[in-house]
């Protein structure tokens, strides 16, 4: 859209520039014309950005997950199915079952492109049992350039050497902050 | 002289609008520290240098032998206690009138599709109710039963968001879609349902699907990397 709206600019101020050189011939005259140029630009301004004011779909529905998740040393997250995300809200994940009081998660988005990248802030957070959390991510900002969405997965590992079995709940966009952990 | 003025107060005024632009793209709520949590008190991992990568691979969506056929409870894996479900019956419609369903009964089911087209709910029923041409409505007729499940947002609250249909392949995701309860139970969330120890309910639940994906068409449950605790169960007689 941000390219949209400054093409339309640039062809808007061109055409301005066009249109009207040859009739200024003075700075009385000039005030004139740019005070029309103004007033056509917050128009231009107004009409473009409007559709992107529309609210956009968000997917904030949970998603139960049941995982088995692998000891910290095993350098090895498990991660669940993929789901769409729409924008750069924060991932929600309430890991109300664990083996072990605290978990790391990483949120992976694939760029609209079928590769996965961990796009965790600061790598991994650590995510407390029974504590509904926000993870901060970078999913839906890296985004392939026009794309309306991106797949993103939790992945899960222990913080311990204790393994086990992760009953969460999770969903890639959010409607309020809950816990922030990184 | 006119012409450098105009031409340098237009530049200035286009560069300041993308750069503001920018910003937003890159600051936006999702980066807030607001309400940042002090219970944490593990040790962060060290940032990793050098960027990992990983490239899905195709779904295998072939239905195992121990399948839950129509008519056939089956366990679900989600709940602290023993939650069952049972698909009843099936049947699939090409216009909401069949289905005696309006547009408004629907919710958005963001559907997850191998090719990455994003299909919202106004792609599915068109202007006039009927349903898009490559798609057709599946309606399934759902028993839960809470034997010994406790919620865990609320003592009897549950949620249906994990029973998706796969199909096709490359596999797409069905995601729910319409369900009978929907929003009665929790209004933000709209696929929990209310449902005590001991307690049964009948109820229905929804899916667009590709005609083209019905032959292939199965139900899993908590479909994840490792094939932990999945459930596969049928949609389709």
């Amino acid at each position: 859209m941000y390219g949209y709206l400054g093409s339309s600019l640039l062809i808007y101020c061109h055409s301005f520039i066009q249109f009207y050189d040859s009739k200024v011939k003075d700075w009385k005259e000039m005030e004139i014309y740019m005070k029309k140029f103004i007033a056509g630009l917050l128009t231009l301004c107004i009409l473009v950005t409007t559709p992107g004011m529309v609210s956009h779909a968000a997917n904030t529905s949970d998603k139960p997950i049941t995982i088995h998740i692998n000891a910290a040393s095993s350098g090895k997250y498990t991660g669940t199915t993929a789901h769409n995300k729409f924008n750069s809200t924060k991932v929600y994940v309430y890991a109300w079952a664990t083996p072990v009081q605290y978990v790391f998660v990483q949120t992976w988005g694939d760029r609209s492109t079928g590769t996965y990248h961990n796009e965790t802030k600061g790598t991994t957070a650590t995510v407390r049992k029974g504590v509904r959390s926000s993870i901060t991510n970078y999913c839906f900002e890296r985004r392939t350039s026009g794309a309306q969405f991106v797949s993103v997965k939790p992945k899960f590992k222990s913080t311990s050497a204790v393994t086990g079995t992760l009953k969460a709940d999770w969903s890639p966009d959010s409607t309020r902050n809950y816990t922030v952990v990184n | 002289m006119k012409n450098k003025l105009i031409l340098m107060l237009c530049g200035a005024m286009v560069l300041s609008a993308l750069s503001g632009c920018g910003k937003n793209n890159v600051s936006e709520q999702n980066i807030g520290e607001a309400g940042k949590s002090t219970e944490n008190s593990i040790v962060e991992q060290s940032e990793t240098t050098e960027e990992e990568t990983f490239t899905e691979a195709p779904l295998d969506i072939s239905k195992p032998d121990d399948i839950a056929k129509i008519g056939t409870p089956f366990l679900s894996p989600f709940e602290d206690g023993n939650m069952y479900y049972t698909i009843d019956d099936c049947k699939v419609y090409q216009t909401l009138e069949e289905a005696g369903l309006e547009k408004e009964d629907f919710i958005e089911p963001y559907s997850n599709y191998a090719d990455r087209q994003y299909w919202g709910l106004s792609s599915y029923i068109l202007e006039d109710g009927s349903i898009e041409d490559t798609h057709q409505l599946l309606i399934l007729d759902l028993t839960i039963k809470n034997e010994s499940a406790m919620g865990h947002n609320k003592k009897d609250e549950f949620g249906l968001g994990g029973l998706v249909l796969f199909g096709g392949d490359p596999a797409n995701m069905y995601c729910m879609s319409y369900f009978k309860e929907a929003g009665k139970a929790n209004q933000e969330q709209s696929l929990h349902f209310k449902l005590g120890q001991g307690e049964e309910m009948h109820t229905q639940i929804g899916y667009f699907v590709r005609k083209d994906d019905m032959d292939s068409l199965v139900g899993i449950i908590n479909k994840n990397e490792e094939r932990f605790m999945e459930v596969y169960f049928e949609v389709t007689e």
